[in-house]
């Protein structure tokens, strides 16, 4: 089985092909905003590494995020329509899970950090190994990265996408004997292009149509909403 | 041939397939009032959100709906230019993948080309060349359209869209987003003569509009009258007010076409749906000898089937789009 896996939500289109558990090529294209004007190309730039053309692709991988807004809707679109024009599955992989999974082995616990884009923000997720799967444990978070150390106490590692902790953050994780990793082209294509034929593989195959980024951050509306009119968030309630 | 259009430049997720530019075999239109009513208007981040969620179904279903397969399709318009960016971004996203995953041609369109083939879609005999006065929240143009494809921005608002003003007002007295229909519903009630309201820029001299100050009168007009103890009743504000802003709509309008000598008139845009300007104008056009053509009301409002419409048009002379085509939120028109 052939996969593309595609990731806009960091600062690169990643994009990459696997067969049968194995990456036939790879791309990480650092992109500023032009994501959107060049990923047709960069699709095509790897799957002619991959010596294989798109109607040979038997599913897709999509990188849901957390990450850049902007960035995942790209992604998540051009990943859906793919999907749905050439008639094949979609799996939706959350954006930390791909950051951790590289990393995780039987009995361990990896934490995945992603960087928010603004001021201090960031986005974490603990992921251990369950049959070859990552599986994440308790809730995804979603604030300052003076907290991590908190977050990240129970972890073996800890991958960040891009070096996102300062430095108070590592010195702490360091002292407690946690293995620090920076992986700057994490999320890569080929890691979503993998766990997307796990997933598709053992049928955990998403409704394409219904495929959504994972924000995980509420837009600033809402938060706004939620700050000085609380009593409207509650008639937005049923209306998602 | 047929076309797939796609348009997601503010708050309507859109798509259709058009068959030769004028044969409309499907026109979907997903709109999001449900969350702009809560939040009082269009918030860019939420109707990006939106459209993803949308786009998949809105495009199934445009395609659905006529029986159309995927492999029938011979283009891919989309609206690229001039919107809120990341609602753009996402209907661009998708078009090019259609574009690419079936090898069609792609034709990235501006949103106002859209709105003046809108009037072409519900006429096609519909004469050139003519002044089209789009007119929506987002923008009011006037427009010399030589012949197809060939325009001459004349004028264009200063400040507030027309819809914008209606829309600002009408939160004013907390009636609902968007404002237009709501003030359209009221205003049948009242009297349009009781408030003399301003007329900004009729006699100017020139082509441009400007609401924002008339708004402003509004809110000024009401708070004395509340202040004086006798309020004035709503639905004659919403007449009166209307009847201020269609007044300066076709009078400007008439004088455009007075000035450049042409016998057709077109008005396409959400506003275009409010029943006073459409008997206003169709009226005015009758005093002055002009034929007047606006859409139909579901061809009003943002939809696809005039982006497919649109990129017809283009694609009949030739014109397609590259892959790496970008957005262009604050685009001109020429």
């Amino acid at each position: 089985m052939k996969i593309l896996g595609l990731d806009t939500s960091g600062y690169a289109n990643a994009l990459g092909v696997c067969e049968n558990g194995r990456v036939l090529a790879e791309g990480h294209f650092p992109s500023a905003n032009d994501s959107v004007q060049k990923i047709m190309n960069h699709i095509t730039v790897v799957l002619g590494q991959a010596d294989v053309s798109i109607s040979d692709i038997d599913g897709f991988g999509v990188g849901l995020g957390p990450g850049s807004w902007t960035g995942i809707r790209v992604g998540v679109t051009v990943g859906k329509i793919l999907a749905f024009s050439l008639g094949k599955p979609a799996a939706g992989v959350p954006s930390l899970m791909a950051v951790a999974y590289p990393h995780l082995s039987p009995g361990q616990r990896v934490g995945a950090v992603i960087g928010g884009g603004t001021g201090s923000m960031a986005y974490a997720a603990v992921y251990s190994a369950e049959a070859g799967l990552p599986v994440l444990q308790g809730d995804y978070y979603m604030g300052d990265v003076m907290e991590l150390a908190g977050v990240l106490a129970d972890v073996e590692t800890v991958v960040t996408a891009v070096d996102v902790l300062p430095p108070d953050v590592t010195a702490v994780l360091r002292n407690n004997g946690r293995t620090l990793l920076v992986e700057n082209e994490a999320p890569g294509g080929g890691t979503v292009a993998l766990m997307a034929e796990t997933f598709i593989a053992g049928g955990q195959t998403d409704d394409t149509m219904a495929l959504v980024p994972l924000y995980l951050k509420e837009h600033t509306a809402r938060a706004f909403q939620a700050r000085y009119f609380p009593q409207n968030l509650e008639s937005l309630k049923d209306k998602k | 041939m047929k076309v797939l259009g796609i348009e997601t430049s503010c708050d309507e997720t859109s798509a259709a397939v058009v068959e030769d530019g004028q044969c409309i075999l499907s026109n979907k239109i997903a709109t999001q009032l449900d969350l702009l009513s809560k939040y009082g208007g269009v918030v860019p981040e939420i109707a990006a959100r939106r459209h993803v969620e949308l786009i998949g179904y809105v495009i199934e279903s445009a395609l659905a709906e006529p029986g159309i397969g995927l492999k029938e399709i011979d283009a891919v318009a989309v609206t690229a230019r001039q919107g809120l960016i990341g609602c753009l971004l996402v209907g661009v996203a998708a078009a090019k993948t259609l574009s690419y995953a079936l090898g069609k041609p792609l034709i990235g369109l501006h949103h106002i080309e859209g709105h003046i083939f809108s009037g072409m879609l519900s006429n096609p005999q519909m004469g050139f060349p003519q002044i089209c006065l789009t007119v929506s929240g987002g923008h009011t143009m006037l427009i010399y359209v030589k012949e197809p494809l060939d325009y001459k921005l004349i004028g264009t608002t200063l400040d507030d869209a027309a819809g914008e003003a209606f829309d600002k007002t009408a939160k004013f007295f907390n009636l609902g987003f968007p404002g237009g229909p709501v003030m359209d519903r009221l205003a049948a009630s009242g009297n349009p003569k009781a408030i003399r309201f301003p007329r900004p820029l009729l006699r100017a001299g020139n082509f441009d509009f400007s609401f924002s100050g008339l708004k402003t009168s509004v809110i000024n007009m009401f708070k004395e009258s509340v202040a004086k103890g006798e309020p004035l009743p709503l639905a004659d504000i919403a007449a009166s007010f209307q009847e201020a802003i269609v007044d300066v709509l076709v009078t400007k309008t008439m004088d455009t076409a007075r000035e450049y000598g042409v016998d057709t008139v077109s008005v396409t845009g959400g506003v275009s749906a409010n029943s006073r300007l459409r008997a206003a104008m169709t009226e005015a056009g009758k005093r002055h000898g002009l034929a007047v053509n606006i859409p139909a009301l579901s061809l009003c409002t943002d939809n696809a089937a005039m982006i497919a419409a649109a990129g017809y048009a283009r694609l009949y002379c030739g014109e397609t789009s590259p892959l790496d085509m970008d957005v262009v939120p604050n685009a001109l028109l020429v």
